[in-house]
């Protein structure tokens, strides 16, 4: 499924990986993104997974994926490849089999090579937090 | 068997206030693993608040918990070895004295522990796993900046010199 600029994408982080007492636009942690995610990218793992938005909302995705209260960060395409890390967004279904209804929809992030340019990333997604961390009794 | 903050607020320890101040008071002896926190020496009679109320440590007791067995995060994340959420308690004993606001303590999937230090438009981490140290700085409106470091004395040198502490 090609994917144009226009695209909204959204991509998930735990509360664990939120300080909420930090100065809004450093509030997500390094730990948002795994070196597993960069320094040894494989098959079952290319970079830093994403959904794009359109044929599902970000509910629904969180519902499917069973992450309804982690965090969101929602960014257009355009604003990864423009970033200047040389990044590229590919589709990549088979890091998806938990979740087959969005296989059409998953991607991931890849030229995230080093710590440094995943700290750029981090000030990206810092800047495109849709929604904090929730608890399971709080209303969203 | 870990830390429970619980199990010292549930009878272990009395609490007496002589005046404004807050002392605690062992009726037990504390019980081993308790010396993780305090460098596994014995807990003095008298403690202040500020040693006793100390949420950082009960968060990551909590997280060395959850953290412990792989796939913890839902997403393959590696399990965290106590040994590396004891590190985050021997750094945050190096930063203590330096003025600066709480650290948050932060478990990542590739199986390395995070320590971070918000204070205003900044932010500093530190993040290692097993020998492997890196830390990063984050300054709202400029490029991060980061690099590896030796040891956590190097890392907290880099740390006081960004967030002059």
């Amino acid at each position: 499924m090609p994917l144009s600029p226009n695209d909204s994408v959204i991509r998930f982080f735990h509360a664990n990986q939120y300080n909420a007492l930090a100065a809004e636009g450093t509030r997500l942690e390094n730990s948002a993104v795994t070196s597993r995610e960069f320094v040894n990218p494989s098959e079952n793992n290319r970079g830093p997974s994403i959904f794009v938005l359109g044929r599902y909302t970000a509910d629904e995705i969180a519902q499917i994926a069973g992450k309804p209260f982690h965090g969101r960060i929602v960014l257009p395409v355009s604003t990864l490849l423009d970033a200047p890390l040389n990044l590229a967004v590919v589709h990549t279904p088979g890091e998806c089999v938990k979740w087959p209804s969005l296989v059409d929809y998953h991607y991931s992030i890849t030229g995230i090579d080093s710590a440094g340019k995943r700290n750029v990333l981090i000030t990206i997604f810092n800047k495109y937090i849709e929604r904090p961390p929730c608890s399971p009794t709080s209303s969203s | 068997m870990s830390y429970n903050a619980s199990s010292a607020k549930s009878g272990t320890w009395l609490a007496v206030l002589p005046g404004a101040a807050v002392a605690v008071i062992p009726l037990v002896t504390p019980p081993a693993e308790y010396g993780i926190l305090f460098n596994r020496t014995p807990r003095p009679a008298f403690v202040g608040r500020a040693e006793t109320n100390m949420p950082i440590l009960d968060t990551i007791d909590r997280l060395s918990r959850e953290t412990a067995q792989p796939d913890w995060d839902d997403e393959q994340g590696l399990a965290i070895s106590r040994a590396d959420w004891d590190r985050a308690l021997e750094l945050y004993r190096k930063t203590c004295g330096l003025g600066l606001p709480e650290p948050f303590p932060s478990p990542c999937g590739d199986g390395s522990v995070h320590l971070s230090w918000a204070v205003g438009p900044t932010k500093f981490v530190i993040e290692w796993r097993g020998s492997q140290i890196f830390w990063s700085f984050f300054r709202l409106g400029q490029n991060p900046l980061g690099g590896t470091a030796g040891s956590f004395d190097d890392a907290v040198a880099m740390l006081r010199m960004h967030l002059n502490a």
